[in-house]
C-alpha cells in the first residue's frame, strides 16, 4: 500500500520533470532564434564595451573571399570583447536588421566585433593598436556584404581607463 | 520563370574557390545555374545583404542564402525583389532619419570613400536625410547604391529537367525508357535513365534495394510510365 503510494508521487514527479525541463529548453531555444530587435518606440542603448583593439585584414570587393585572388584588401578595426563586454553586445537589442543569438554564435569569432568610425577617432586606432581600450556607442548587427563581422559598434567615444573622448 | 528555390554551387573549373555558381531552381524542377558576373547578380541581390532574419524574412521573399566562408548572403528570385529588400531596408525606420553621409557608413564603414561616390553620381547634398529625399530623388540614391555595389551580368546555364513518359519492359522490369526532351523524344537504356536521375536531370523517384538493384518510379503524383511492350 505504502510502495504504491510512493510510487504514484514519483510518477507525478517525473512528469514534473519532464514538463519542467521541456519548457526549458522551449524558452532556451525561442531566446536563441528570436532577432535581438528593439521593439516600437524603444530607445537605442548606449553602450559601453571594452577589449583588445586590434586591426584585421579582410578580402573585399569584387568577391570578398580572397585577395589573392584579386579582391580589394580592407583593414578593419576590431575590437576583442572582453567576458562581460561580450555579454552585454550578445544581449543588447539592436535596430533592425538584427540577428538572432544563433546566428551571431554561428561565426568563428563572435566575440570579435567591428568599430563603425569617424575619421577623429582612426588616428587613436592607430596609436592604440594591440592594446585595451574602451568604447561608448550604439550597438547594430551585420546586414551587408561589408560588414565582416557579426557585430558592429558605431562608435561615439572611445578612450582607456574611463577617459574617454568623443565627437 | 518563376524561381522557388536557390542553393550555393561550386565554382566553375579554373576559378577561385570563393568565385561560387548559385543553383536556381524552378517549380518544375528545371535547374538555372548563374556563374560569373558580380556577387549582387549571381544572387539576385543588388544591395548586396547578408542573410539576416530581415532579408530572409516571408515579406522579402527570398527563396535561399549561399554561405560562403564565415558569411551568408540572402538570395532573392529575380532583381525586382531583391532590389525591394534594399529598398524597404533603406526606407525603414533605422536607415530613414540618417543623412547620407551616416547612412553610407553605416551601409560600408570600411569605405569612407562611399559617400563620395554616391555624391559624384546623385550630385545629391550628403548632409541630407533619406526621408526628406522626394521619389525622384530617392530613386536616384538607390540606383546609386546598386552601382557602387555593382551588378555586372555573368553567364547563365539551363538545364531542364526531363519527363520519361514510355517504357519497355521485359518479364515485368524497365528495360528501356523514352524521356521527353524539349520537343523531342529519345528512348535511352534504363542503365543511362538512372545515371539523369542521379544526376537530378529526370523526374522520377529512384528506389534502391537492399541487393543492389535501382527501380525507376513516377514521382509522386505523377501519372505512371506509360507500357509499350
Amino acid at each position: 500500500m505504502k510502495n504504491k503510494y510512493y510510487l504514484k508521487w514519483l510518477k507525478l514527479l517525473i512528469i514534473f520533470f519532464i514538463i519542467f525541463v521541456g519548457c526549458y529548453y522551449i524558452v532556451f531555444w525561442c531566446s536563441n532564434r528570436t532577432p535581438l530587435v528593439l521593439s516600437e518606440n524603444e530607445p537605442e542603448k548606449l553602450v559601453l564595451l571594452k577589449g583588445k583593439l586590434i586591426l584585421k585584414l579582410f578580402p573585399g570587393p569584387p568577391e570578398y573571399s580572397s585577395i589573392k585572388d584579386g579582391d580589394r584588401k580592407d583593414y578593419c578595426w576590431l575590437l576583442k570583447l572582453d567576458k562581460s563586454s561580450f555579454k552585454i553586445a550578445m544581449t543588447t537589442r539592436v535596430c533592425e536588421p538584427a540577428n538572432s543569438k544563433k546566428n551571431i554564435m554561428e561565426h568563428s569569432d563572435p566575440e570579435e566585433i567591428s568599430l563603425c568610425l569617424d575619421d577623429i577617432f582612426r588616428k587613436y586606432c592607430q596609436d592604440h593598436i594591440n592594446q585595451n581600450i574602451e568604447c561608448e556607442g550604439y550597438l547594430f548587427h551585420a546586414h551587408t556584404i561589408h560588414h565582416y563581422t557579426p557585430i558592429i559598434l558605431d562608435v561615439k567615444k572611445i578612450g582607456q581607463n574611463g577617459t574617454l573622448v568623443g565627437q | 520563370m518563376i524561381y522557388i528555390k536557390a542553393q550555393i554551387g561550386p565554382p566553375n573549373i579554373g576559378e577561385p574557390e570563393g568565385r561560387f555558381t548559385v543553383q536556381y531552381f524552378d517549380e518544375k524542377g528545371n535547374l538555372t545555374i548563374r556563374s560569373g558576373g558580380t556577387r549582387a547578380w549571381r544572387c539576385n541581390n543588388p544591395g548586396n545583404l547578408q542573410a539576416s532574419p530581415y532579408s530572409m524574412s516571408k515579406q522579402r521573399h527570398s527563396i535561399g542564402k549561399v554561405r560562403e566562408g564565415k558569411n551568408e548572403y540572402a538570395v532573392y528570385p529575380d532583381y525586382e525583389t531583391g532590389h525591394l529588400a534594399l529598398v524597404v531596408m533603406l526606407r525603414g525606420t533605422v536607415y530613414s532619419p540618417l543623412s547620407l553621409r551616416e547612412a553610407m557608413k553605416k551601409y560600408d564603414f570600411n569605405n569612407p570613400m562611399y559617400i563620395d561616390e554616391i555624391v559624384k553620381i546623385t550630385k545629391l547634398d550628403p548632409e541630407r536625410t533619406i526621408k526628406s529625399l522626394s521619389d525622384h530623388e530617392f530613386e536616384i540614391f538607390w540606383k546609386a547604391i546598386e552601382k557602387v555595389e555593382k551588378w555586372i551580368v555573368g553567364r547563365e546555364d539551363f538545364i531542364e529537367k526531363w519527363y520519361i513518359t514510355s517504357v519497355h519492359k521485359k518479364h515485368g522490369v524497365i528495360t528501356q525508357c523514352l524521356i521527353k526532351k524539349n520537343e523531342n523524344s529519345l528512348w535511352v537504356s534504363k542503365e543511362e535513365a538512372v545515371q539523369l536521375a542521379i544526376d537530378g536531370r529526370l523526374h522520377v523517384t529512384l528506389v534502391h534495394l537492399k541487393t543492389g538493384k535501382v527501380y525507376l518510379r513516377p514521382e509522386f503524383g505523377h501519372k505512371p510510365f506509360e507500357k509499350v511492350s
